[in-house]
């Protein structure tokens, strides 16, 4: 019987070779009525058309809904959602909070239980009880 | 301390008449049609020539045992002895590559040629068929190395060789060649090897 | 005739029941169909072909008013040279929807890209492990460049789309007709889709799964970059996009016969035949004992492990020692397409002993 093989999928590790940016489309809702949304109105007529030429690979779209103003991330990854609320913020706060949505992985954030989380194996091996010296080995 | 440990098993080696279940004796098996497997003049000469003479010794193969390993199919032996399979594995994705470049980047007018490389042609029966075992066999005939391969019929009740898998077993031979010159010489020189020996006879086959 | 009630072994069919053609059906690939290409009188002439639905393609102008087609074009780092319409022909698959319109898709394309990436996958890994069996070579392979892997990156790397949305409910959103060339645009070949309930379409050979519909978006993608930019760049792509997934090798083996498959080996190798020796051991008499057996070619250890019984121990020491020589990977290891400073690789004995 020959050796057989057991299919696998290779695993993604995004900025190992090249990084993409997990970040694909940013959405800002404003209303053009509510003062919630004043800083966010400024953002759009002041500062988007900047900012989104300095953020190529991101599709930025602006929706006019009426309620308080969001900004909303959509991630290539299982195509997750960050919503994050800019009421009453100002414009630089606004600003802040699009640079959060674009730095994020979309991932839903988590407290790690390991200190190092990886895919590679240990360098060092893992310490064996039976491969010391005899006479020190604990015997049942 | 450490004891030398030598393993011996009595093992009954039959000679002459085969014995089912009986260990053979490697003298029995290690050849073909007289020819006895080994790295001798008769067995890689011919390849090793052929390989020297063709641009100047551009493709030539330094190395004897890989000679040999080309020429033997893993039905030989059992895969006792060194076999091209993975060879020409690496040779037909080669192979692949190259004639799908050669086929898109003939002079197009097609609106839909990319940077005038009609990608369109590939996926037709035609283009899908450069490089089948059957040109492969006959190039392999034409260069009279399908003599120096060492391999076993499917059937050994067969007696034409066309039908026991003959073509397959020379294509492979020849697409080992093409992994083998790949490896030793790179990828430059062994497209260059597929352009000019290979090429013309495969799209000749082909377009008839 | 053959019933279907009759148990049949796979080797004898051919020879209990006479023709190939009672046993096999022929294939039915559409794309062999004469109809679906134009041929030019001189069959070599491969520039003039043409496929014969092919009325019209995405223009540059078009494919430059969709912002998701530009965003990806830049999410992918692709070069000024390569082309918006080319980007959103590589989204465009073949399908009966394509057909009808007279679009140009992007299946030649996707041929040429699925071409480039096995030839690369395929090279660097038999320099990086020139002793891999063939089955654990292909299914490697396979794992960096098979459909799911290209899904995989295509969806939730590159974050390409489905264009999911009905004609309809574009009208009503008044969504440009250009907006949905940056998504894939596919005929699914899943065609219900209730509480859990999928119904897989045989119909037509033109619908799709949804991995082979991404795998070939990237595989287009790809040969795209070779049309504009050229091989090197395309590469330099593969390399960094796909061969630097992540993959343990070392798991995708199955050993049937571990302890003959070993003997054999070293038989090939002409080494000594391997011996197993207990080399340490603890609660014999226990429910849960544990044994430490190595494996031995006369007096070099040739592998090393551990059991709850002497056999299992000395079949995982046989299996980590086949690992062991098959896994063999040379330092400074040099793939064929390196353009410079070229040194030939490291030549196996042809894959693994059969037993």
């Amino acid at each position: 019987m020959p050796i057989r093989a057991i299919p696998k999928v290779s695993i993604a590790r995004n900025g190992v070779g090249i990084f993409v940016l997990p970040c694909k489309r940013i959405e800002l809702q404003y209303c053009n009525w509510g003062g919630s949304s004043q800083g966010m109105r400024d953002f759009i007529s002041n500062r988007l058309s900047k900012f989104a030429s300095s953020h190529p690979q991101i599709e930025f779209n602006v929706i006019k809904k009426r309620g308080h103003p969001v900004v909303k991330g959509h991630y290539s990854e299982n195509n997750n959602i960050k919503p994050i609320c800019v009421r009453n913020l100002n414009v630089d706060n606004v600003e802040n909070a699009l640079k959060k949505v674009i730095n994020s992985s979309g991932r839903k954030l988590k407290n790690p239980k390991q200190n190092v989380e990886s895919l590679n194996e240990s360098v060092r091996g893992i310490w064996s009880p039976f491969h010391v010296h005899k006479d020190h080995r604990h015997n049942v | 301390m450490l004891r030398t440990w030598i393993q011996r098993r009595s093992i009954v080696m039959v000679k002459g008449t085969r014995v089912q279940g009986a260990v053979r004796d490697p003298s029995e098996f290690l050849r073909l049609k007289g020819r006895e497997y080994g790295v001798t003049d008769g067995n890689i000469g011919h390849l090793k020539q052929y390989l020297q003479t063709t641009q100047t010794g551009k493709y030539s193969i330094p190395d004897n045992e890989l000679l040999l390993q080309i020429l033997t199919h893993k039905s030989f032996a059992h895969g006792l002895k060194p076999y091209n399979e993975k060879l020409s594995v690496i040779g037909f994705q080669l192979l692949k590559l190259q004639s799908s470049v050669h086929v898109i980047s003939k002079p197009s007018d097609s609106p839909y040629a990319l940077n005038g490389k009609n990608f369109d042609c590939l996926g037709s029966l035609l283009t899908k068929s450069i490089g089948n075992h059957k040109s492969l066999a006959r190039f392999a005939k034409e260069k009279q190395f399908d003599q120096l391969v060492f391999w076993k019929k499917r059937d050994p009740t067969l007696e034409d060789p066309a039908t026991s898998g003959e073509d397959t077993v020379l294509g492979k031979t020849v697409l080992a060649l093409i992994g083998a010159i790949n490896l030793t010489h790179g990828k430059k020189v062994a497209t260059e090897f597929i352009e000019t020996e290979l090429m013309p006879l495969l799209v000749e086959d082909v377009t008839r | 005739m053959i019933s279907s009630r009759m148990v049949r072994p796979l080797g004898l069919s051919r020879r209990l029941y006479g023709s190939v053609s009672e046993v096999y059906r022929p294939a039915t690939n559409s794309s062999y169909k004469n109809n679906v290409y134009s041929i030019p009188e001189n069959k070599a002439d491969f520039g003039n072909y043409q496929r014969t639905s092919f009325q019209h393609k995405i223009t540059n102008e078009e494919a430059a008013r969709s912002s998701v087609l530009i965003a990806l074009h830049a999410r992918l780092g692709l070069s000024d040279k390569f082309e918006y319409s080319t980007l959103a022909r590589g989204l465009t698959c073949r399908s009966n929807t394509n057909k009808e319109n007279g679009l140009a898709d992007n299946f030649g394309l996707s041929l040429f890209g699925k071409n480039l990436l096995t030839y690369y996958a395929t090279e660097y890994l038999i320099v990086k492990y020139p002793r891999l069996p063939l089955s654990i070579l292909n299914a490697a392979v396979d794992s960096y460049i098979g459909k799911y892997a290209l899904l995989d990156l295509g969806k939730n790397i590159w974050g390409i789309e489905e264009d999911t949305k009905s004609d309809l409910t574009k009208y009503l959103n008044n969504e440009p007709k250009e907006y949905a060339f940056g998504k894939l645009r596919y005929d699914s070949s899943v065609e219900e889709k209730e509480d859990g309930i999928v119904a897989i379409s045989k119909e037509s050979a033109l619908k799709m799964d949804k991995a082979s519909a991404y795998a070939s978006a990237v595989r287009s993608i790809i040969a795209g970059i070779y049309a504009h930019d050229g091989e090197s760049e395309t590469k330099k792509f593969i390399n960094s996009h796909i061969l630097s997934r992540k993959l343990d090798i070392a798991s995708m083996f199955e050993f049937t016969q571990p302890i003959r498959q070993l003997s054999r080996l070293l038989q090939r190798e002409n080494l000594p035949a391997p011996t197993s020796r207990l080399i340490a051991e603890n609660g014999r008499l226990s429910s849960n004992p544990i044994f430490i057996v190595g494996i031995f070619s006369g007096n070099d250890k040739l592998g090393e492990g551990q059991g709850p019984s002497i056999l299992k121990a000395k079949t995982d020491a046989c299996i980590n020692s086949l690992k062991q020589y098959y896994l063999y990977s040379p330092l400074e290891a040099v793939v064929p397409s390196v353009e410079n400073n070229f040194k030939p690789a490291f030549i196996d004995k042809g894959g693994e002993a059969f037993v």
